[in-house]
């Protein structure tokens, strides 16, 4: 599976040709997780072969598919420099959607999460018109996704759709089923951030927005189209997640706020914005949620698997940063 | 830009495979420090029990845990199962995390899943994984709305009669007594509560002075009822859930005498009742820590297939006055009391629920005398 997964995440720095120092260097983060990715699978499988099967991979992929999402929709933020703090929250309030609009009225439901993803891109143009932070400005919409989650549903709860049920059990025999929304997913923010021309525009507003400015392009535009990109795959983790859960809860996801960062800067993102790494992130995102399946594995203490868990994050950080430093 | 004169992949390439190999080190070597939680099989087809607990941060989980541990050491060692396994999901009660710890259990083939959830309703789906997975899953300590799985619980009603009647008797079944809630918003206060208000209803001579929400935690139950405390004359009585330590030194803060309060159960709010020598009808009451052990022991005879009923009521855990210097003796000051559950009791209190009779009484500590 490794390989699987490795191989697209360096494809689009590799050309025909031998790959250029500059490219090296951009798809070297990645490398870094997606060692750190195989060794991880390797220790599981070398202790519990079961991993390796189509049901135990499913097993163990189905739990970062909504964190992967989530750090897709954090990455396309970071892509244009801002950073996201409210995406646990919002991802919350989309399982609470689901648990309740989308089963009592589904077109109701549906043009709430439209409407979520709209709030997104209204946020999106007040971050760069009001010139706001956007650290503070998404962390004001945390408070109010939480708050409306909770007056929709104060106490956990709710049943998901049927169809999202359904999704959530499915288990076809040739492939594990959480691989597919990672690449699907994957793909998709590939096309847009990196293939298409909102996506330049985006990229050039996390590195230079002057210059975006003076070739008379819109930076507004640009940023709105990230920050509606990012609404549109927060629901979509949220609804991935619901239909795991199969119920809503506005706080189920809050840890997953500082989590999607972690998983960027593992794929090889950056804080100063400029960079679309969405093959790195689905690798980072994935390293992320292994970590305690290989924890639980190893029979680690429950008091020390947070502390190990941040050692293993950070060691990743220090290869990514070390790597870095070589190829400069 | 700066840039080298030489490129050195290799280095690069070297430095990637030694970092793989520091977390492979990290995870390796606090594996093999500290992984106490699981014995290696040694009968083969002896059950493997495997517990996933969603939340360790208080004492009360503790207990249940270490509570559980000795159980299934000692049934280890007697040969009833062949290995056991705790996990505990890390973090401030996250379903999310519970999920994703089961779905790693799972893979481990267990075939016994004991539960003590996180969320009511957010375990389904990977439950019902579970038992289309073939394992037998007891779920304690809270209901749960997945049709496979085996529920073993306290009764919350219980634990309000129990918290509000032997309280309303000692002060004479007159006065007025301020109710702290529990974590308002979760079903089993509301349930709780409506028990409360019926029993308040049949003692005429008690006002209620006050109401407010103590979460089940001495701290908050410290702060909110010394908030009324002011605005009221004389409290009697404080019906709470475990939160009596902290109620009472409110009392004490505001320079009060202690009234009668609903204490925890565990050795520090029992040795305060017992050497402060309150004396005023105040009980301990709580649920029990040991229904760890009991779920065990129903997987054990849910793998033998003996007929147990999907879902089985526990007695809760009261300590009066006339048991508590026999239990504040024996508890550590974070440690609960907890029902020793042994197989006997515990088929002999399945007996009890499918004939409706009388709940067994499991023997209090022995230090009585």
């Amino acid at each position: 599976m490794a390989d699987l997964t490795r191989a697209p995440a360096l494809s689009p720095a590799l050309p025909t040709a031998l790959p250029t120092r500059a490219e090296l260097r951009r798809a070297a983060p990645a490398a870094v997780s997606a060692v750190a990715m195989a060794v991880m699978v390797a220790v599981c499988a070398s202790l519990q072969p079961d991993v390796l099967t189509v049901p135990g991979l499913s097993l163990v992929l189905s739990a970062t598919v909504p964190l992967v999402i989530a750090a897709q929709a954090q990455m396309t933020l970071m892509s244009v420099g801002d950073i996201d703090l409210g995406i646990g929250a919002f991802v919350g309030l989309v399982t609470v959607i689901a648990a309740t609009s989308l089963v009592s009225s589904p077109v109701t439901g549906a043009l709430i999460l439209l409407g979520l993803v709209a709030a997104y891109t209204v946020l999106g143009v007040l971050v760069h018109l009001r010139r706001v932070p956007s650290l503070i400005a998404t962390l004001g919409a945390s408070f109010v996704w939480m708050g409306l989650g909770l007056s929709v549903l104060p106490t956990p709860g709710g049943t998901t759709p049927a169809w999202l049920a359904a999704f959530g059990a499915w288990q076809p025999a040739g492939f594990p089923a959480p691989l597919l929304p990672i690449l699907l997913v994957a793909a998709l923010v590939y096309l847009l951030a990196c293939r298409s021309g909102a996506g330049v525009r985006m990229r050039a507003l996390g590195s230079n927005p002057v210059a975006l400015q003076r070739a008379g392009l819109s930076p507004l535009a640009a940023r709105a189209v990230a920050y509606t990109a990012t609404g549109a795959l927060g629901v979509l983790s949220g609804l991935v997640l619901a239909s795991q859960t199969g119920g809503g809860d506005v706080s189920s996801a809050s840890s997953y706020t500082l989590m999607t960062v972690a998983a960027v800067i593992l794929g090889g993102g950056s804080f100063r914005g400029g960079a679309a790494v969405p093959w790195g992130v689905a690798i980072g995102g994935v390293t992320l949620g292994l970590v305690s399946v290989v924890l639980s594995l190893l029979d680690v203490p429950t008091a020390l698997q947070s502390a190990v868990q941040g050692v293993i994050v950070l060691a990743v950080l220090a290869g990514r940063v070390v790597v870095g430093k070589v190829l400069r | 830009m700066r840039t080298r004169p030489t490129p050195r992949p290799w280095r690069a390439a070297s430095v990637a495979s030694l970092t793989a190999l520091t977390v492979l080190a990290a995870g390796c070597g606090s594996g093999a420090s500290g992984g106490a939680a699981t014995q290696d099989a040694t009968g083969g087809g002896k059950p493997f029990i495997a517990l996933s607990n969603g939340f360790i941060g208080n004492g009360w989980r503790q207990t249940m845990i270490a509570k559980f541990e000795a159980a299934a050491k000692q049934a280890q060692s007697d040969g009833l199962i062949g290995k056991y396994k705790v996990v505990n999901a890390p973090g401030d009660n996250s379903a999310t995390e519970q999920v994703a710890q089961i779905k790693s259990l799972l893979l481990q083939k267990p075939d016994a899943l004991l539960i003590d959830p996180a969320s009511p309703t957010a375990l389904k789906p990977v439950i019902q994984q579970a038992c289309s997975a073939g394992v037998t899953v007891v779920v304690f300590d809270s209901a749960i709305d997945a049709d496979c799985a085996h529920v073993l619980q306290n009764s919350f009603a219980d634990w309000a009669t129990y918290a509000a009647k032997p309280l309303l008797d000692g002060i004479g079944g007159k006065g007025e007594v301020v109710v702290s809630r529990g974590v308002v918003g979760s079903q089993p206060e509301a349930e709780m509560y409506e028990t409360t208000k019926k029993i308040l209803a049949q003692y005429p001579g008690v006002k209620t002075a006050a109401t407010v929400t103590g979460m089940c935690d001495g701290a908050t139950a410290q702060k909110a009822v010394l908030g009324v405390l002011s605005s009221v004359a004389k409290i009697d009585g404080v019906i709470g859930c475990g939160d009596g330590h902290g109620v009472a030194q409110a009392f004490t803060t505001a320079g009060k005498p202690v009234p009668a309060v609903t204490f925890e159960t565990n050795g520090r709010a029992l040795n305060y009742w017992k050497d402060n020598k309150i004396d005023n009808g105040s009980v301990a009451v709580m649920s029990d820590p040991g229904q760890s052990v009991a779920a065990l022991w129903e997987a054990l005879d849910l793998l033998d297939k003996r007929d147990i009923p999907k879902h089985l009521t526990f007695p809760i855990v009261l300590v009066e006055q006339k048991d508590r210097d026999a239990w504040a003796a024996v508890l550590k000051p974070d440690e609960y009391a907890a029902w020793p559950w042994t197989r006997e009791l515990f088929r002999q209190q399945v007996k009890a629920v499918q004939t409706g009779g009388e709940p067994v009484r499991p023997p209090i500590p022995a230090a009585a005398g």
